[in-house]
């Protein structure tokens, strides 16, 4: 009885391991042709030069703060050197209890300010609205705390322009990146949201809020998620947007028509992942309204975050990202197999379901079902084993495929050395890292359950600066 | 089942091992061609940039380049400078990349089956205002490609002739999804003579009916709202009688709007009874009108303008203030503000966004 359950348990695990990583494979494959794609039409059409003239919309970037004090200062000046002909900064504060409001009104002279405060999008009580009167296009609300997407939702209702981009405070926005992801809205009409990539910039070298030189950390914790982002994050979503499928928008850096995210009725307040929750219903309702529709993710408008160093930082992360990927889904349930969504319905939202979201549950089951198995001695524990070091491959083969198409597009990692670096560490994640994040996503399954909320507070080392 | 298992993780490690050495393989290859690069950039941008600064002369600049046939490169090594320059300076480089052969490179590429070789090539004929390209470049244009499509109407409106006008904007407004923004940033490439152009192609269509409609095959709001567009980027002021025709007989709500947006970017009165439009119903015409009434300074729209400060909308009635603001009309404004009348919270935010300051009692 335990060897026939146990055995059944380990090929539920083996057949999950074979799929996900199969058809990242293919997400892989489909998002390699997708740059390749996006780079000719960037080189051909000249975009760099592009935009020079009057042909842009306006852009207002959102920034919501909490607790951002000891580097909202630096993070705000580095936004504020962003090329773009017209734009506006709203900086949120989201009821901090530390000194971020005080360190605001100290280091950008800011003044009360009577700006139109539309009120489109119910928020929390607005304490105060500042204007800099030393940089013009910079306003402050002051409000009572109401998280994240309460935060974005004040910010959507003091902006003037057509276009929306929100900017966690503590990223850097390459300088170019907003002209980048704004040319989609320009070039088709049927575009109503674009993501721009997330990569990660700890130990890269940062000169005047730019990132001047991509240098590889060399912790361990950092490597792995190196290869993490390049193969889900990059990789993954620009494949899930090749097949018009793109489920998420990283909080970190979209771009949205407002008229859009106002009708769909701004961001949710009751989930931790209100950038998926956002985008999954902005599908809907553009669905239910018939409306031609196109939401894009972009390879090249990067912006750079710092990941966690320590582990309790990331098992943190990796339980909120969990948490609101399954409220996102649970929100938006509608769209589970439902063929009026295509392929997002039919394919990614079951992908995202079975695969993401319940994924944990097989994993944690799986892995201690193949250690006893192994360890019990059962007949066909060599099969056992033979299938698990096949999944491991097949694991090792996508990660390394991920490495190559990154080498033969973006090359942001130039010296040799941080090439081998990765290739090994594309091996070596499959050992301890990934079992590491089965158990935190589990727990993050947990949560979701429970209901259990919080801002998200991530402890940040500070980036890589030089004067 | 072992044997069968044994075999594929046989398969799995052999091509994990070739992924890892195609990885490192590739990132050399890269390299080594960066360096080449490198180093052609070091032997020839000098004497590049002493050719555009007249130091040198054509002959002498062409006898460098005279065993140097790897034009791949050189096409990447003189593009920032086709980029960069404009006028006698981009017309002497146009002659030396000519002269050096690369022209004829860049024609064989325009004929290649590789896609990716012939968008480059018909990109940088572009650059080059190369008309013998011209031919090839229409019949990319009636590609069913939109890559394609859009990649010679960029290189053909770079060229800059106008007789492929019509087929460009035949083909952008009926095979592309591009916005009214795109349409007009590419078409604008033409240069200023293209208004001239539009204007006879306007007067036909007052003179015969769905005449634009036939030439271009598609709704005439849409040709319309291009045209407009164009008027208002080279702030044409020939396009005002045509405009203020537009304005009397166009029924068409988002012609209105292109037209007022042409209008404000032109900034000269037209002889047509504006207060029709501040009453509109769309509160976008509403908003335009506003603002032009602003541009040109039409005081007798004051009164108007103090109605719209409270109107419905947010926009309307930030560009009344504006214009109010714009004709100097600060005492009406602070009047409003002192007796808080409709509009006051508007006529407040408008003053302090542009920094006027003052005190209710005195000024």
């Amino acid at each position: 009885m335990l060897r026939s359950t146990l055995l059944t348990i380990d090929y539920i695990a083996i057949i999950y391991f074979i799929i996900i990583n199969i058809t990242y494979i293919f997400l892989n494959f489909i998002a390699f042709f997708s740059i390749r794609k996006n780079q000719l039409k960037e080189e051909v059409l000249d975009i760099e030069k592009r935009f020079s003239s009057e042909f842009y919309k306006p852009l207002s970037i959102i920034v919501p703060a909490y607790n951002e004090q000891e580097t909202i200062t630096e993070n705000l000046n580095s936004i504020l050197k962003l090329e773009y002909p017209e734009f506006e900064i709203i900086v949120v504060n989201d009821g901090s209890t530390d000194n971020t409001m005080e360190k605001l009104i100290e280091d950008f002279n800011l003044t009360t300010f009577n700006k139109n405060y539309s009120e489109d999008i119910e928020t929390k009580n607005i304490k105060n609205i500042y204007k800099s009167t030393s940089h013009p296009e910079l306003f402050i609300i002051d409000k009572e705390n109401g998280g994240k997407g309460d935060a974005l939702n004040a910010g959507v209702n003091l902006s003037d322009y057509p276009l929306v981009c929100n900017i966690d405070a503590d990223s850097i926005i390459d300088s170019k990146a907003l002209l980048s992801i704004v040319v989609p809205f320009v070039n088709d009409w049927r575009v109503v949201a674009a993501g721009g990539t997330v990569r990660i910039a700890n130990s890269s070298k940062i000169q005047d809020g730019k990132v001047k030189e991509v240098k590889l950390s060399n912790k361990y914790l950092v490597r792995m998620q190196v290869i993490e982002y390049l193969r889900a994050f990059l990789f993954g979503r620009v494949g899930w947007a090749g097949i018009n499928s793109l489920l998420i928008i990283s909080g970190a850096f979209g771009v949205f028509k407002k008229k859009h995210l106002i009708k769909a009725g701004g961001y949710n307040t009751n989930t931790v992942g209100e950038d998926m929750e956002l985008v999954l219903r902005l599908n809907r309702k553009m669905n239910k309204n018939n409306r031609k529709y196109k939401i894009v993710f972009l390879p090249e408008p990067v912006c750079w975050t710092q990941v966690p160093e320590k582990l309790s930082s990331l098992k943190s992360q990796r339980k909120r990202w969990h948490q609101g990927l399954g409220e996102s889904l649970l929100y938006n349930f509608e769209m589970f197999f439902n063929p009026n969504y295509g392929t997002s319905g039919l394919i990614a939202f079951p992908f995202y379901f079975f695969i993401e979201l319940l994924g944990p549950i097989i994993e944690i089951f799986g892995y201690s079902a193949i250690i006893l198995t192994i360890l019990l001695e059962f007949d066909g524990n060599n099969v056992v084993l033979l299938f698990l070091v096949s999944s491991i491959l097949l694991g090792v083969l996508l990660s390394l495929t991920s490495l190559l198409f990154e080498e033969m597009t973006f090359r942001k990692y130039k010296k040799t050395k941080d090439v081998i670096i990765l290739s090994f560490y594309a091996i070596l994640e499959n050992f301890g890292y990934k079992q590491l994040n089965s158990i935190w996503r589990f727990i993050g399954l947990y949560k979701l359950i429970t209901r259990n909320e919080e801002w998200g507070y991530q402890e940040r080392s500070s980036f890589n600066v030089e004067e | 089942m072992t044997i069968y298992l044994k075999m594929l993780i046989y398969i799995l490690s052999f091509l994990s091992l070739s992924l890892f050495l195609a990885l490192i393989i590739f990132h050399l290859r890269l390299k080594y061609y960066e360096n080449k690069e490198q180093l052609y950039k070091e032997k020839y941008s000098s004497i590049i940039e002493s050719y555009i600064d007249s130091e040198i002369n054509l002959e002498k600049t062409i006898s460098y380049f005279e065993n140097e046939n790897n034009y791949k490169i050189l096409k990447n090594i003189f593009k920032p400078y086709i980029n960069k320059y404009e006028n006698e300076k981009h017309d002497r480089l146009k002659i030396l990349i000519n002269k050096i052969g690369l022209n004829n490179y860049l024609y064989e590429k325009l004929k290649s089956n590789n896609k990716k070789k012939t968008l480059k090539a018909a990109s940088f004929l572009g650059k080059l205002q190369d008309r013998n390209a011209l031919n090839k470049l229409e019949k990319l244009l009636r590609s069913n490609d939109r890559l394609k499509v859009i990649t010679s109407a960029w290189a053909i409106s770079e060229i800059g002739d106008l007789s492929y006008l019509k087929p460009v904007i035949k083909t952008l407004l009926n095979k592309s999804e591009m916005t009214y923004e795109a349409i007009t940033e590419l078409l604008v490439n033409f240069g200023k003579n293209i208004c001239d152009k539009l204007i006879d192609y306007l007067n036909k269509d007052l003179k015969e009916d769905d005449y634009l409609v036939n030439e271009f095959e598609t709704d005439e709001y849409k040709i319309l709202s291009v045209f407009i567009d164009i008027f208002g980027f080279y702030r044409y002021e020939k396009s005002l009688k045509v405009l203020e025709k537009l304005l009397i007989e166009n029924t068409n709500e988002e012609v209105t709007i292109h037209i007022f947006k042409a209008l404000v970017k032109i900034g000269q009165p037209v002889n047509v009874n504006l207060k029709q439009f501040l009453q509109s119903e769309s509160w976008v015409i509403r908003s335009q009108s506003a603002k032009y009434i602003g541009v040109i300074g039409a005081e007798e729209h004051t009164q108007t303008l103090s109605y719209l400060l409270y109107d419905e909308n947010w926009w309307v009635g930030y560009y009344a203030a504006q214009s109010l603001w714009k004709m100097d009309k600060t005492e009406l404004m602070k009047n409003i503000i002192k007796h808080d009348n409709p509009g006051a919270e508007m006529c407040s935010y408008v003053l302090a966004k542009n920094n006027y300051v003052f005190n209710l009692e005195g000024s």
